[in-house]
């Protein structure tokens, strides 16, 4: 019954995602038939969560199986019909701007294979871990379980976690995160008809999964399919980020959803086809409305960076006279109105409600000074534990080894969003006085970092490529 | 210890004492045929002139005592004009013959120099001290252990899912076993070694290509750099993974495969287990009395499993008490819940029981408020 339900619970909302972005690719399509399944797996959920999440808040549906089908089932439809009017199904997808295949030498094809069945036995053993045993850390179950094993016995939304003795946690706590992680777990429970932590917990893997196949196909529009395995080989060889994607934990589904608006700005900044670029736009748009609906941290720090490196990528397209100003113009409303649809209703939602837009602690009327003992902590994260393996060493040596060929355009939009959100993430830290615990006892401190892991390995690999090739 | 090349001992056998002891403060010492009975009224300490003529990197002492005694290692450098007593604490369990070793190499305030040494006993203290034994390694040796240490694990720990230790440095297999038994670890991070000395191969990789007219000999550098950080990585990676799998092997073995009767999980025990018995005693309370070894993380933990049902500490509402590892918690001749033989509740049954200190248990009736004017 679980596996049935899981089957069926990640299939609606994944199917769901799977036309929308065929719907937006529309006449140029730019993911691959793989592609568009793993951008599904992280995308298809979030949509799905945010189409309940609708009319629920609205009053017009209870978190019950009508709650959870009608909605979603009426906007398959819709988007099913849109496809078939617009011959979407039946279109021919082209061939998306892959690295052809170099020959490697057979030792390193065997070699990366070898290090390829490592990982998986890994993921498999965490996997099997997920779903055996019971909820430990507490995040799971005070913040993402607890919510979900709520809403599905209440059938409702809500703000307020009983503490006893009569006491509620404030809504400005927990609550403040979006609903999705929990709504999916409620909406695989109302599947199931009970509360069963096997399942609510496998849901963690799809966004692994997700995470793991856009990564590969990320890397793919740059480095041939054996270097692309091997750059999957290191994001998950990074412990922490390991860890953290087989256990209930939501920062792996936050760093899914900050990869890919990134994969989508960086083939638009490297792809000379006007009309790619609109579709590479538009995804861009849609992924970056819907992170909104993820983690906190999407609104305050990575949606802001990310719009502003797409108006670099706009303006250096207008400098080659790829888009007119006009054209600029109407390219970024067209993001713009993409992003501010799926993200809305989340944000408004919020308003209303006084939640807070910090992570668990609200950003506004923060007090400032420096914290020295952060900055001991920031070091010892990253030189003396083994959280991120070499990766602390090897970023850094590469982006310098680079020089400035890392800044520009396409190569710059990866560093750039990763330098920023370093170092912004280590400024709040030092200098915001409530927020230094959560880097000195390694908690926000980790888990930012984890968010943009996945962009740090590319990083390298993209630029690494880049250098070696130029030395050749 | 086989992995000692050199070692000194303290012998305290009649007849084969082989150093100068002393008696400090409130101790009196007994020779006996297999050693030196040492019993205390107040602290007292055994010490001797004598010095080491080694190196040591651990020692032990060889100790029979009829109750578990707490003791100090303790060293006086000569030179100082304090006499400071600097210790390492020493657990002796009750029984015979118990040898009980000691960390010294890495120990705060040790360092080569004349001292005294001897042994802090507490008050009202009596052992009887068979020998005191230094270790020391050979340079081949402690190479051993400190790469064996590399591949010393962590636990899945309620820290893990924010950091890991990683691997940690000990030299020798004493240092070793302990390793991630006291935190944070008090040894050198293996991580930053690593890092320090790719760091500078690095940059003498660098060095050389700058240095260098050839685009050949560049070529060459970054390939090697790449290469060099590659294996480490990898090697770094196994260690890892290895240490990841060997936490989804532990849960394996002492949860998810083992008996439902017998099964623990990490650090929490058979709190899961126990959680389960409980929740169907409370499915139909809005709240309940609950009470753990500990707050953190129970109540939360607890709070999810059993949700709607909340457990708090409300007396004067909740007829129902679920009891986890309280030893402390039992019930007297009215009935009632005693905490520390006093009573807390009114009287009751316990409706099932876990273990000996863990239950769940129901007052006869529901409690009246205490009303405050």
């Amino acid at each position: 019954m679980n596996f049935f339900a899981f089957l069926v619970g990640i299939a609606i909302p994944v199917i769901l995602g799977w036309i929308s972005l065929l719907l937006l690719e529309g006449k140029n399509p730019v993911l691959g038939r793989a592609e568009r399944w793993f951008f599904a797996l992280i995308l298809g959920p979030t949509l799905f969560a945010l189409i309940v999440f609708l009319p629920h808040v609205l009053g017009l549906t209870a978190l019950t199986l009508s709650g959870f089908l009608i909605p979603s089932l009426i906007a398959t439809a819709i988007l099913i019909i849109a496809a078939i009017v617009t011959r979407s199904f039946s279109r021919q997808s082209t061939a998306p701007e892959y690295a052809p295949s170099t020959p490697l030498p057979t030792w390193m094809k065997i070699g990366i294979l070898l290090l390829t069945i490592w990982t998986a036995m890994k993921i498999l053993a965490g996997a099997y871990d997920l779903v055996s045993v019971p909820t430990y850390w507490d995040d799971s179950f005070n913040n993402w379980n607890m919510r979900g094993k709520m809403f599905y016995l209440n059938e409702k939304l809500l703000l307020e976690i009983p503490v006893g003795n009569g006491i509620v946690q404030s809504a400005s706590g927990v609550s403040s995160y979006p609903v999705t992680v929990p709504l999916l777990k409620t909406w695989l429970s109302v599947l199931r008809g009970s509360w069963e932590e096997p399942l609510v917990n496998s849901l963690h893997l799809i966004w692994f999964a997700g995470l793991i196949g856009s990564f590969y196909f990320g890397l793919r529009r740059r480095l041939q399919p054996m270097l692309s395995l091997f750059g999957v080989y290191l994001l998950v060889s990074l412990p922490l980020l390991l860890i953290q994607a087989t256990n209930p934990y939501a920062d792996i589904f936050m760093a899914a959803h900050i990869l890919l608006p990134m994969i989508c700005l960086f083939a638009m900044s490297e792809t000379e086809d006007r009309e790619k670029v609109k579709t590479w736009v538009k995804l861009f748009g849609f992924a970056l409305g819907l992170m909104i609906f993820t983690k906190n941290e999407a609104s305050v720090l990575y949606a802001p960076t990310m719009t502003i490196l797409f108006v670099w990528i706009l303006l250096a397209k207008k400098k080659v006279a790829l888009l007119t100003a006009e054209q600029v113009r109407k390219t970024f409303a067209l993001f713009a109105l993409l992003a501010l649809l799926f993200a809305a209703p989340w944000l408004l939602f919020k308003w209303m409600h006084g939640l807070t837009f910090g992570n668990a602690k609200s950003v506004s009327g923060l007090t400032l000074s420096l914290n020295t003992k952060v900055i001991q902590a920031i070091w010892f994260h990253l030189s003396h534990e083994p959280n991120w393996l070499l990766l602390p060493l090897v970023t850094p040596l590469t982006i310098i080894l680079s020089g400035k060929s890392a800044f520009k355009l396409p190569e710059g939009v990866l560093t750039v969003f990763l330098l920023v959100t370093v170092a912004a993430q280590f400024l709040i830290f030092i200098f915001v006085s409530s927020l230094a615990t959560e880097a000195i006892m390694q908690t926000g401190l980790s888990r930012g970092l984890l968010h943009i892991m996945p962009i740090a390995v590319m990083v390298v690999m993209v630029l690494l490529q880049k250098t070696l090739e130029s030395k050749e | 210890m086989v992995f000692a090349t050199t070692i000194q001992t303290f012998d305290f056998g009649a007849g084969a004492v082989n150093a100068t002891w002393e008696g400090k403060g409130s101790i009196k010492m007994q020779q006996m045929p297999n050693g030196i009975l040492l019993q205390t009224t107040g602290t007292g300490l055994f010490v001797t002139d004598n010095q080491l003529t080694i190196s040591p990197d651990f020692g032990s002492v060889t100790v029979s005592a009829q109750e578990p005694t707490d003791a100090y290692f303790v060293w006086i450098y000569d030179s100082d004009q304090n006499q400071t007593n600097y210790d390492i604490p020493i657990s002796v369990p009750a029984g015979a013959n118990i040898v009980t070793q000691f960390q010294i190499s890495g120990a705060q305030n040790w360092y080569a120099a004349n001292k005294k040494l001897g042994i802090v006993l507490k008050p009202n203290s009596t052992i009887l001290l068979h020998q005191i034994r230094f270790d020391a390694l050979n340079p081949a040796e402690r190479l051993l252990e400190t790469i064996k240490s590399f591949w010393t694990f962590d636990r899945y720990r309620t820290y893990s899912i924010n950091f890991l230790w990683g691997p940690q440095v000990a030299s020798n297999p004493l240092a070793r076993q302990s390793l991630f038994s006291v935190l944070p670890p008090p040894t050198t991070s293996w991580t930053y070694v690593i890092n320090i000395g790719l760091l500078i191969l690095i940059v003498l990789l660098i060095l050389r290509a700058r240095f260098s007219q050839s685009d050949e000999t560049k070529r060459k550098a970054l390939l090697i750099g790449c290469v060099l950080v590659a294996a480490v990585w990898i090697v770094f990676d196994l260690r890892e993974g290895s240490e990841f799998l060997s936490y989804v092997s532990a849960d394996h073995t002492s949860y998810i495969a083992a008996s439902d009767a017998t099964r623990t999980f990490r650090d929490r025990d058979r709190f899961y287990d126990f959680a389960a018995f409980a929740a169907p005693y409370v499915f139909d309370r809005e709240s309940y009395i609950f009470f753990a070894e500990q707050q953190w993380p129970y109540l939360g933990n607890m709070r999810y499993l059993t949700y709607p049902a909340i457990p708090g500490i409300d007396f004067d509402h909740d007829d129902t008490w679920v009891i986890y590892h309280r030893s402390d918690v039992g019930l007297n001749e009215a009935n009632q819940l005693t905490i520390e033989g006093e009573p807390v509740s009114q009287p009751g049954k316990i409706l099932g029981r876990f273990d000996e200190s863990s239950f769940v248990f129901r007052t006869f009736q529901k409690p009246a408020p205490t009303l405050t004017l």
